[in-house]
């Protein structure tokens, strides 16, 4: 009966659920002398347990340093988390001392980094880097954290007699494995991902996903999906948010997003997808780049790349509005009751 | 490893036939020779011719060296200082505590203060006590080793009286040219700690660490600290053994029985058979210790051991490749 309860969709379900990561409003900048990267602008979302968010967006749309700005690890300086408030399962992420807030990084919550090369301490035997992280949160002896850390590779597909080898004999993949198995040694509430298959081969790929989805669903994780791979979010998110210059532009459930796509970014995002079945097609990128991060326009960031925009786009910010209970898009062209994008191609 | 080990040994032979080639030279460049100070003024001519004879300074250098080198190769004898009689081994090993106490006790003294003010130093970069800290390490470094001694010793000695001049078995006679030696060391040693600790700590590693919950305390020990052993180990190394080689200035001006100043004097009194020999077993010395510090690369940083095991197995390297 719980199987029956889990499978249904995000958008039908009566939530009982706890939430347990709530960002709001959160403004995050990089202050250097000669110019401030505005890096992250204002972005509010939520999470409840075993809830999986996609964060989608181009390099440089600020999911990292939001990713980051949850565990307040911002590189300090020069990131300066300017306003907003996370909440990590209630905890007030922003404003614990530094002790508390050891205590909960790595145990409620966890993160996978991007690049499974360099996030492995090379001077440490892998066994060991897992074993800190239990050592730290658990009232265990160091034998016991040992065995625990074999115990996590295992789970993540390497063999536990290879706990005493150091990261430069593992191959990428399976680097990026124990940097999984890191994240999850303390069974967290929620985990962030950071771009975690996209220095790995597709084949790994398809590997290291599927095992996180088994992972995420067997200890009922929570996840942040940080990926530019929209691929990836079908396969592994409920909901998705969709980034662009340090904002949420479109957010919503897959379903939302996916089948209904309201802002012309995410369908630019869409449409320079390669199509499989229609190898003759050319790819339609977007045109243009994202703004410069330090001098973002003071419209909507996207109007200078966007077939659709007006003048008004150009002078006026677009506020997030709600389209159905989960949907939002922000983008001012839909001020015009019968505004619609030319919709995704198949 | 083992392999590496006695091919690095090996090659001390054209090492030590180069420096001990060079020494003769020298030796017979500088003006005067061993029997200078043996010359009475009641001597005759004949006699002085004799008394050269006895040291064969009547024929070429080469020969010398030449009858060294044989004795050295066939009966593994160093030589005998031309004015003391003494074998040079006896002299060198009987000397060499004094020298290795007082290098130890300055190396000790110097990573002391060294590794734990680099430490400080790149936590702080780029603020004003980084900046006193590098005033500090220039201060050291400019600041010749026999100046601050004699410095040492105008205070501590002469003017306070608290500690003795010389060496004279006390543990306090250590003190002064341990704080000379240890001082210069500490400098070097500091600035390299500071930026080698500086070049890991933009490393995503320390991210991992921090994102676990590690304290900042041991993302600096555990994380920092033993990657930024190599470059630290490296500088160490050099300066160990130099100092084991002979603290010359500082034996010479505290009268330290060791075996720098048993070298100079060797030297001063053109003594070819003990400045040779001295110099054969110190450059021995020398390159063990620089061997050590190799082996210790590979028991710090396991990429390096690896390296020296996948040249024994070669089938392992595609995979260490990868």
């Amino acid at each position: 009966m719980n199987e029956t309860l889990k499978n249904n969709t995000a958008a039908a379900e009566v939530d009982t659920r706890e939430t347990v990561l709530e960002v709001k409003d959160l403004v995050v900048q990089y202050v250097l002398k000669e110019a401030t990267v505005e890096a992250v602008n204002d972005i509010s979302f939520s999470l409840k347990e075993g809830e999986a968010i996609g964060l989608v967006g181009e390099t440089g749309a600020g999911k990292t340093t939001t990713a980051l700005a949850i565990l307040n690890l911002v590189p300090d300086p020069p990131g300066v988390i300017q306003q907003g408030s996370i909440s990590v399962c209630g905890n007030d992420m922003l404003n614990l001392d530094v002790k508390e807030l050891q205590k909960i990084r790595g145990k409620d919550i966890a993160m996978i980094f991007q690049d499974p090369m360099t996030s492995l301490n090379p001077v440490l035997v892998v066994g060991e880097q897992i074993a800190e992280s239990v050592r730290l949160h658990e009232d265990v002896t160091a034998s016991q954290a040992f065995d625990r850390a074999i115990e996590m590779l295992e789970l993540v597909g390497i063999p536990g007699a290879r706990a005493h080898d150091y990261p430069h004999q593992f191959s990428g993949g399976m680097k990026q494995r124990v940097v999984i198995a890191i994240a999850l040694a303390c069974n967290p509430k929620i985990l962030i991902a950071d771009e975690p298959t996209t220095a790995l081969d597709v084949t790994i790929q398809a590997q290291v996903l599927s095992m996180m989805n088994d992972l995420k669903e067997k200890f009922n994780t929570a996840l942040v999906m940080i990926t530019h791979d929209l691929g990836v979010v079908a396969k592994m998110c409920d909901k998705v948010a969709v980034m662009y210059a340090g904002r949420i532009i479109e957010s919503g459930t897959l379903e939302d997003v996916y089948n209904t796509t309201l802002h012309p970014y995410t369908e630019g995002l869409f449409n320079s997808l390669p199509r499989i079945n229609n190898k003759g097609s050319e790819l339609k990128p977007i045109p243009g780049m994202m703004p410069d991060p330090t001098r973002l326009p003071k419209g909507c960031a996207f109007a200078e790349r966007c077939k659709y925009a007006t003048e008004r786009c150009f002078e006026e910010r677009p506020a997030s509005r709600y389209v159905n209970e989960t949907h939002t898009v922000a983008c001012l062209r839909y001020d015009e009751p019968d505004f619609h994008i030319e919709g995704v191609e198949d | 490893m083992l392999r590496y080990a006695i091919i690095r040994i090996l090659w001390l032979i054209p090492i030590l036939i180069c420096v001990t080639f060079i020494v003769f030279t020298l030796v017979d460049f500088a003006p005067g020779t061993v029997v200078d100070l043996m010359i009475t003024p009641s001597m005759t001519p004949e006699q002085i011719d004799e008394l050269k004879a006895e040291y064969d300074l009547d024929k070429p250098m080469i020969y010398r060296y030449g009858k060294y080198m044989y004795n050295l190769v066939t009966k593994g004898d160093l030589g005998t200082s031309q004015m003391s009689k003494e074998p040079v081994a006896f002299a060198f090993f009987s000397r060499m505590w004094y020298s290795v106490s007082l290098s130890f006790s300055g190396l000790i003294l110097g990573v002391i203060i060294a590794i734990p003010l680099g430490i400080l130093a790149a936590k702080v970069a780029g603020t004003i006590w980084d900046n006193l800290i590098t005033a500090f390490t220039l201060i050291g470094l400019s600041m010749p080793g026999f100046w601050l001694s004699l410095m040492l010793l105008r205070w501590f000695t002469f003017k306070i009286k608290l500690l003795p001049s010389g060496y004279d078995g006390t543990w306090q006679c250590y003190v002064i040219p341990t704080v000379a030696a240890g001082l210069t060391l500490s400098s070097i040693v500091c600035r390299q700690t500071r930026s080698a600790i500086l070049e890991v700590s933009k490393q995503d590693y320390l991210r991992t660490a921090r994102a676990k919950g590690v304290p900042e305390r041991q993302v600096t020990i555990r994380h920092k600290l033993r990657n930024a052993w190599i470059p630290i180990i490296t500088q160490l190394g050099g300066l160990v053994a130099g100092s084991l080689a002979g603290n010359a200035v500082i034996e010479q001006i505290f009268t330290w029985p060791g075996t720098g100043r048993l070298l100079v004097t060797a030297i001063n009194q053109r003594d070819e058979m003990m400045t040779c020999g001295l110099v054969i077993l110190t450059a021995t010395m020398f390159s063990i210790v620089l061997l050590i510090v190799d082996i210790v690369y590979a028991l710090v940083d396991p990429r390096i051991k690896s390296a020296y095991v996948r040249s024994k197995k070669r089938k392992k390297k595609g995979a260490a490749a990868a």
